[in-house]
């Protein structure tokens, strides 16, 4: 047998897990080979040197450091975390077009465009209902409804300033439809007339983008 | 574990999970020295293992949700703690990756020269710097073999532990740690022989099969 052969054979040979054939036979080798003799010798100081391995005693602060660490995620236990913190970005992302995509979806499904001309708050309120609707079909998981919950004030917020230039708009076009007129141009525009102002206003505003 | 404990360990991973500053606080103080062993066998660097040790506590207080109340807390600590430092030490071995394959390489020779004795033979015989010498070595092994050496001689695991925790063959496992010993072993002999030279003393002489014999 060659010393490689040996030599892979010394870990169990000084445990003292090989056959008796085979540990005779190591014997042999070790009787007429110094190289493997020394290494076997060597390796039983390993061993002997792995049984006197000891970890230093831990910093005095280890359990401050480790208070200090671990405080954010403690307040916040569901939204953080070691595992989270690799992937949470791509499900706020993920969780973000979706919310996005629910709340539009379902806006021009159920609600009339005229809606647009309301104030900030019920619209505001729509997209919350909407946005519900869409988490309570979409999302089973609640590491989802976690980060969308998240994302419902954001996108609401979104949308507000997104009514807020629209209302900017109407506003122009009212003092437009002032200025030519008024009531005139409503009818030439094929507005019932029974419509508020308001509700022209916006079919106007929509014709127009 | 009694029954009794089983129901406080519990109750302490569910404050835990909610929350609760105090808890953590005592479940911190509980278990850090077990953990500051794992990073510490692990890195074999106090600095590294304070880190890692923070990594590992930041890491099961968002696995405290799928802690499974009826078992043991300590023992599921534990484990927790060792996967994510064999993770960890693969992650770092791969950012330093060095290729060894069957014979001692160059470096690992200059490895063996260099690390802790500085240039005083005396004290690199001394037994508690040549284990912290022998634990800086294994990092310079290839990862698969470090990793096996740390599991079962730093940590103590079984073979089949190994083989469960790693997902490889127990013929695998046996031979990944046998062949990291050895170079381990390469390197002792050749360090010990410089360090003979150097003092004046003669060359290694006893041999393992006197030694064995005598003890029988």
């Amino acid at each position: 047998m060659s010393c490689r052969r040996q030599q892979e054979l010394l870990s169990d040979y000084l445990e003292e897990a090989l056959s008796p054939p085979l540990r005779r036979e190591v014997e042999n080798h070790l009787r007429t080979c110094e190289e493997c003799r020394n290494l076997a010798l060597s390796l039983k100081d390993v061993l002997s040197l792995f049984g006197s391995f000891q970890a230093p005693e831990e910093p005095s602060n280890l359990t401050e450091l480790i208070l200090e660490r671990t405080r954010p995620a403690l307040l916040a236990p569901r939204e953080t975390g070691a595992d989270l913190e690799t992937d949470s970005s791509f499900w706020h992302s993920f969780g973000s077009g979706l919310a996005a995509a629910a709340v539009l979806a379902t806006v021009l499904l159920f609600r009339p465009p005229e809606f647009l001309a309301g104030w900030s708050r019920s619209v505001s309120q729509t997209a919350h209902q909407s946005y519900s609707l869409g988490v309570r079909t979409v999302h089973r998981t609640s590491r989802w409804i976690e980060d969308l919950n998240v994302l419902r004030m954001t996108v609401g917020v979104a949308f507000e300033n997104r009514l807020d230039r629209l209302n900017e708009r109407l506003r122009d076009l009212e003092e437009l439809r002032r200025r030519n007129g008024g009531d005139d141009e409503s009818s030439q525009s094929g507005i019932p007339e029974q419509c508020p102002k308001r509700q022209a206003a916006t079919y106007q505003a929509r014709s127009l983008s | 574990m009694s029954e009794a404990s089983i129901r406080e360990d519990g109750e302490l991973a569910r404050q835990c999970g909610s929350g609760d500053e105090e808890a953590w606080r005592v479940l911190v103080g509980r278990f850090q020295k077990k953990v500051w062993h794992v990073a510490y066998q692990f890195t074999g660097r106090a600095d590294e293992a304070e880190e890692l040790s923070q990594e590992i506590f930041l890491h099961l207080l968002s696995a405290l949700r799928t802690f499974d109340a009826s078992g043991s807390l300590p023992a599921w600590l534990q484990r927790v703690a060792r996967n994510y430092a064999i993770d960890h030490y693969r992650r770092r071995r791969r950012e330093r990756s060095m290729v060894v394959d069957g014979e001692e390489s160059e470096e690992l020779v200059a490895v063996a020269r260099d690390t802790t004795a500085g240039n005083d033979p005396h004290r690199a015989l001394e037994e508690k710097d040549l284990a912290a010498w022998l634990r800086q070595v294994i990092d310079r092994l290839p990862s698969e073999l470090g990793q096996a050496v740390i599991l079962r001689d730093l940590q103590g695991m079984s073979y089949e532990e190994m083989a469960g925790i790693l997902e490889i063959p127990l013929g695998t496992v046996k031979s990944r740690i046998n062949r990291g010993r050895l170079e381990l072993a390469k390197l002792l002999k050749r360090r010990r022989a410089e360090w003979s030279v150097a003092l004046g003393e003669p060359a290694l002489g006893e041999t393992v099969l006197r030694e064995k014999e005598g003890e029988a």
